[in-house]
Parts: structure tokens; sequence; C-alpha cells
């Protein structure tokens, strides 16, 4: 029996050669390819990676939605900037750039997210802004335009928008619902969760269009690994922007359930040391204890 | 009748000297090793005494042992449900300051210690957190009565004996104390086996001994709080509870457990004892004065030619069935009936046996002279006629080995004391009178008995101490593995050490 095991692993030896040479061949085409496509950088591309990453908050040449109007931006912005606030905005805003704190001024004070490009992908949206750009008009850099790019066209109902919030009917495409993470003043146990913001005025912070675009893609990083392949229906879409357009008016909570909590854990606390000291004293003396302290 | 074989060990305290070389040569074989440093598997205790683990036989603290409840026997630990319950929370578990906190010393002082006008000492040093540590107590601390104020007058077994006699034993013309060598009992029905959630104790069909199993030991511990002797230690670095194993390697080399073989005393003896496991429920249930003799029954004739066959329909070897005619516990045990199980009345069935120990006579001050407390001539007959002048009472010994069965110990010290007076008078005195005889056939014995007992009580040859039947492992090795391949390999391969969870 030894002698067959001996042969079998032999043969198996004579493989890794064979597989060796198949990952070297696989990494040199993976390296050229990835090399090639550096030199490949269109204005189609960038317009692609635009409605993968900006299209929720941007458009060109329509108008403001959360983020402003990026039509003309490059003719407007020196390009150096351009590409390092598309790269690391937090930096940018965190620097206390001049023309950062201009826009935080702007835009309700809502600060672009770090979308996780490349320098590769920035340039690609650059070259795509600088084409288009050329190709139209531009367009007013402020006021809100009134068509939307992806306007719902049915109509939102705000108690179903709860029952959707509050996870009390699941999303139609299996996404979790949204109190798992953000909370609104008046929903569930202790108005929802706190990962996320709290949305209680979100839309005085987004306006209507933004904020239904917003939600339509959930270009958020955080977000887009929940709700990227399990994306909302246009009808969840409106019932929610119904929903925060309800609550719109409400004070926001999140100072009073700071308490709240504490307060919870605390109380749990005492009681759960009060137990203890009711039966601390019935701890076991070891019998050897006793016996040197004439205690038996 | 279903006959088994059973090796045991034999303890004839008369001839303890207390030097605890058993003690030390276990612990050098067996538990010199990380997690195993407070544990003395055989242990030599001062008696009266608590012992080790403090007062163990105090079972209203440590719950071991079975409970008879009606014509049922059950753990006096937990109830089925109640073992549920409480599996995440053993109360009753020694702590280790009931064991004792393993110390040694920081003899690095000795040489690093600055020039002074003092000599330097080592400080005693904690072997478990390795920082100096405040010694309170030890495996062996009330040693000769050492502490005696508490710790022998706590001993459990002074239960029921009189505040009167309590007193005397405090008294230095009257003190006494003997030796209890002990190790794990190897019992018939052992409490630690039915305790054990995972089924890891088991007791071996050819021998008896009783095992833990590490590779299915689960560290409930409910073994270590269910065993009366305390016999059973909980390994804290491998998670894994171990026993003394009665030295089964050596055993099945022919040779003596390691505790027997290095006894400086020769006081124990090991021989095979054939049982009827048929009769062990029914031994077990019977009430505390009937204990001792419900054991002995269970113990069967070698001799008898319907125990014989049955030994060799249950597979028991011949060399086995040999072993058991020429069995020293055979004849001690049951021949003669002077040797006893330690604490019956646990009914755990206990397979290893004590002689117990005479003790001298109480003496009195008379004109500030110390005195026997007997009359002038014949002191040696009187003690026969007073065995409650004796320095160890009667109800101590009984509730030692016998459940507190008086009459037990009286019989067992009558054949002992007239065993000595026989001989005295045969070798000492040069004549044995009527009365001498008269005593022997009073406690039941013959002049051939009493000259076979002082045999292999005092002169035995170790082929006589220790009669260890060849244990034929190749026909046990034969149900996994053919047995020549297996002599050839043994030793080879590797070793798995216990893990723990594993």
């Amino acid at each position: 029996m030894p002698g067959r095991s001996i042969s079998f692993r032999l043969i198996e030896y004579r493989y890794i050669p064979l597989l060796l040479l198949l990952i070297g061949t696989a990494l040199i085409f993976l390296t050229l390819s990835t090399s090639a496509s550096f030199d490949r950088q269109t204005a189609e591309q960038g317009q692609q990676i635009f409605q993968q990453n900006c299209a929720s908050c941007h458009t060109v040449g329509k108008g403001k939605l959360v983020g402003p109007d990026l039509q003309g931006v490059t003719a407007l912005r020196d390009r150096q900037w351009l590409q390092e606030f598309i790269l690391d905005p937090t930096a940018k805003f965190d620097s206390g750039d001049p023309i950062a704190m201009q826009l935080l001024a702007d835009y309700s004070n809502i600060r672009m997210p770090n979308m996780g490009l490349t320098a590769a992908d920035v340039e690609a949206i650059l070259i795509f802004l600088e084409s288009s750009s050329a190709a139209t008009q531009p367009a007013p850099t402020t006021g809100v335009s009134q068509s939307t790019p992806a306007a719902p066209a049915v109509v939102g109902n705000a108690a179903a928008g709860q029952r959707n919030f509050t996870g009390e009917t699941s999303l139609a495409n299996g996404g979790t619902a949204c109190i798992a993470c953000h909370s609104i003043s008046g929903s569930g146990v202790l108005d929802g969760g706190t990962l996320g913001p709290d949305l209680t005025q979100v839309l005085t912070r987004y306006g209507e269009p933004g904020l239904t675009a917003a939600i339509s893609t959930v270009n958020f990083p955080t977000m887009i690994g929940i709700f990227g392949a399990k994306p909302l229906t246009p009808q969840e879409v409106s019932d929610l922007v119904a929903y925060f357009t309800a609550t719109n008016t409400q004070p926001v909570s999140i100072a009073t359930k700071t308490g709240l909590y504490l307060g919870i854990a605390g109380g749990l606390a005492v009681i759960l040391f009060a137990v203890l000291l009711i039966f601390w004293p019935r701890q076991r003396q070891s019998i050897s204890e006793k016996l040197r302290a004439g205690k038996l | 009748m279903n006959v088994r074989a059973h090796m045991s060990m034999l303890f004839h305290l008369d001839k303890c000297i207390g030097c605890h070389t058993c003690s030390v040569a276990c612990k050098n074989l067996w538990t010199d090793r990380k997690g195993a440093e407070y544990m003395w598997w055989n242990n030599v205790e001062t008696r009266p005494g608590t012992g080790y683990p403090t007062r163990w036989e105090d079972q209203s603290h440590y719950r071991g042992g079975w409970e008879l409840k009606g014509k049922k026997l059950s753990l006096r630990l937990h109830s089925r449900a109640g073992g549920l319950a409480k599996i995440f929370y053993n109360p009753a578990l020694p702590t280790m300051d009931d064991y004792y906190e393993p110390f040694t010393f920081r003899y690095q002082d000795l040489f690093n210690a600055p020039a002074g006008d003092d000599q330097p000492t080592a400080i005693p040093i904690s072997k478990v957190t390795g920082d100096p540590l405040d010694v309170q107590t030890g495996p062996n601390w009330d040693d000769d009565l050492g502490g005696s104020g508490i710790y022998a007058s706590n001993d459990p077994n002074l239960a029921g004996v009189s505040e009167e006699v309590r007193r005397q034993m405090n008294e230095l013309e009257r003190v006494v104390f003997n030796y209890l060598p002990r190790i794990c009992n190897h019992c018939l029905n052992p409490a630690c086996a039915a305790a054990c959630p995972s089924g890891a104790i088991y007791k071996r069909a050819e021998d008896g001994v009783v095992l833990v199993n590490e590779n299915k030991c689960r560290a409930w511990r409910m073994c270590v709080a269910a065993c009366p002797y305390k016999k059973v230690y909980y390994n804290w670095s491998t998670g894994k509870s171990e026993k003394c194993i009665l030295c089964f390697p050596r055993l099945e080399t022919g040779q003596a457990p390691a505790c027997a073989h290095s006894c400086v005393g020769r006081i124990r003896y090991m021989g095979v004892l054939l049982y009827d496991a048929d009769q062990i429920p029914s031994a077990a249930i019977v009430p505390d004065a009937q204990l001792v003799e419900a054991h002995r029954n269970v113990i069967l004739d070698p001799f008898d030619p319907e125990v014989i066959a049955g030994a060799r329909a249950n597979g028991i070897e011949d060399s086995w069935i040999e072993a058991a005619q020429n069995s020293p516990a055979y004849k001690f045990v049951k021949e003669w009936g002077i040797a006893l199980p330690l604490h019956a009345e646990y009914r755990t069935m206990a397979m290893m046996y004590y002689i117990p120990p005479l003790s001298p006579v109480v003496s009195v001050i008379e004109n500030e002279l110390f005195k026997l407390d007997l009359a002038e001539e014949r002191h040696d007959f009187e003690l026969f006629q007073r065995l409650d002048a004796a320095r160890l009472p009667v109800k101590y010994l009984a509730n030692l080995f016998s459940a507190g069965n008086e009459q037990v110990i009286r019989e067992v010290m009558h054949k002992l004391l007239a065993v000595r007076l026989y001989m005295r008078h045969k070798t000492v005195r040069g004549a044995v009178n009527s009365d001498t005889l008269g005593y022997l056939s009073e406690a039941g014995l013959t002049v051939e008995k009493a000259e076979a007992i002082y045999k292999l009580t005092t002169l035995p040859n170790v082929k006589e101490q220790f009669v260890i039947p060849q244990y034929h492992r190749e026909t046990a090795v034969e149900a996994w593995k053919d047995p020549l391949a297996h002599k050839g390999e043994v030793g080879f391969g590797a070793i798995q050490p216990p893990q723990r969870g594993e």
C-alpha cells in the first residue's frame, strides 16, 4: 500500500510547474490589460463613472440637486483644485479651504463624501466634464432646476413610507429597513438606529429633488454595499420622500435620545449591582479558612 | 453469578510509620507536571486529623458519595435535573485553599542576599502565581498532630465519641495518633463515574481500575465533587480531570504500583479479588450497620468450583484465578476477616482495604507516675477484654472503617490482639497455655490461621506481598491490531498531550 500512495504524490508534484506557469501567464496578462486601460481614458469612460458615482447629487447642465450643477465647472475652478477635491473632499473641508467653506455655506452644510475614486477615475471624470461643458451652454450655478433627473411618476404615501422606514413592510428588493441605521423622532423604540445620521429634518438639508435622487441611487459609501444590488423601487422612493416631508417639521431628537440611552444603561447596571450585593455574602468560604478562623 | 476480577491494595496500618515515601514516589512518577502541582494521588494523613483536602470526610460540605433514599441510591451531589441546572456552577468543589496553594522556595535569595548580620532565608513563593506567599496550609499540615487544637479536634470521625474521651485524647499522657495512607479506592460503585456528564470515567473490565478518558473529559468537574474520597483532581493546565491509575502500566508489566513498591514499612499488599457484579446493587442499599458484611459477601471464594466455572465463563484467565487463590487481599479481607474498606457508608464500595491499627492502653497518673490503666498482672489479657481502654476509641475506628458499626471493629481487634498474644506467649514466654488458645478461639481463629496471619503480616517475601498475575495484553490488543506488530511498534509514534476543550 505505501508504494501506491507515494506514486500518487509524484503525479501531483508533476502538475505543480504547470500550475505555476498558468498563474504566471495569467498575472502578466492581467497587468498588461490594466496598464493598457490607463491609456484609454475617454470621455465615455468618464461619463460612465459619473453616472455611477456622482449623478445622485450632481447634474451637468440640469440644475442643482444636493450638490451644485457641474456644467462648466472645469472653466470655473482650477483643474488641480478639482482633482484634489474629487479625490479627497474630506481633506479639503477639514483643511478649511476657502472655496470648500463657501460650498458648505451654499449647500446646507452637507459635505460631499469620499467616493473612493482613483486618480485615473478622477482624470476620466474631468475629461468627461470638459467635453460636455464645451458641447452645451453654461447653466446658472444657483437656483433649483425644475426638471429632476429621476423624477418619479408615482405619488408618495407618507403612511406607506413610514412602514417602509420602520421595516413593518419589507422593501421589495430585499434591502434593509432604514430604521436599522437611521432614526426619525417618533418612530419605533428609541426612534431608531444610531449608525447613520438622524433623518428627521433631512428634507430641509437635501431639498426634495436632491433627496429623491439620493435615495434612488444611494450613492453613499456605507449604503452602496447594502443597497447596490437591492435598489428601492420608484414607489418606495416616493413613499419615503413623502414620509420625510411629513416628519420634516418635527424637532430633531438626537439630544434627548443620548440621555435616554445613558439612563436605561445606568439603571440596568445599578439593578445588577444591587442583585450582586444581595448574593455577595453567600459566596462560599473555604472550609480550611473557616477552620483556621475557628468558625467551624 | 457474574464473576469479575479486581486488583485490590491492602494497607496494614499497624505497620505504617508515616514516612510519606509512597506519596513522594507517586509525585515523582505521575504528578510532577504543570497543573498537577497540588495533586497527591497518594497521600498519608495523620489521624485524628482533617486530612487532605481539609475535612474531606465532611460530606455535608463536599457532598460526595451516595445517599440511600428509601430503596434507591442517589448521588449526594445532585439529582439528574439538579445536575443539569447547576452544570456551569458546581458549588461543592474544594477550593485551592482546601487543598493548599502549591509553593516552593526562592533559593536564589540565599545567593543574592546582600552581606548582613543574619543568615539569608529562601522565602516561600506560590507555584501558581510566583509571588511570595504566606503559607497557611499544606497537604500534610497537621502531620503528627501538628496544630491538633484546630485540626485533630475537628476530625469528622470523632462524631459519636463522648466529650470525656475527646478531652482525654488531648492530654499528653493519653495522646494517640496513627497514619492513614490513601489512594483512589477504585470503587465497585464509583460516584465519580456516575456524576460525569461526559461519560469520561470508566472502570476497566480486566482489573477494575477506574480511569478518566482524557479525550472525553470536558472539565465539568462533577467527578471532583462527587468522589467522597476527593481523589479525582482537576488539572488547571490541561483542563482535564486526573486520578490515581493504580500504576496500571506497572501492573501490566508485573510490577507493584510505585507507592506499594517503595513502601518502607512494607505495609501494602496487592492481590486479585473475585467478586460478583450482580450482587453490587443489593449490597449497596443495605442499612449502615450491615454494609461491611454485605461488602464481604460480594467477594467470592476463588476455591469454590462454581465460582471458578463462572470466572472461566466470563473470560477470566486461569492465571488470574490462581492469583486470586494466592491473593493476600483475599486472605486478609475474606478468609481472616481483618481488613475493612474505608468509609463503607459512602456506599461506593471501595476496593482498597485497611487493617485497623492497634493502640496502647490509656495510662493514668498515680503518685506522679504514669501507669497503664490496668491491673498489675496480665495486662494484655485485660486489654483483650477491655478494648475501651485502648487509646484509639472503638467508635472512632468504627466511623472510619465500618460505617459506625462497633461490633465489626471489636471482632477485628480481637483477632489482631489474639494473634499478638499467641505469638508473644510462643516466642517471648516460651509456652502457649490454654488461656492463650482460649482467646484465639474466642476471636474465631485457629492456631494455623494465627500462624498464617503472623507470617503474612511480618515475614512476607515480595512474591507473597504482591501477587500480580499476567495481564495478557496481547488478548486485548487483538481487538484492534496484530499483537506481534503491536509488540514491535509500541513506543513509536507521537504522543498526543491532552488539550483544553478537545
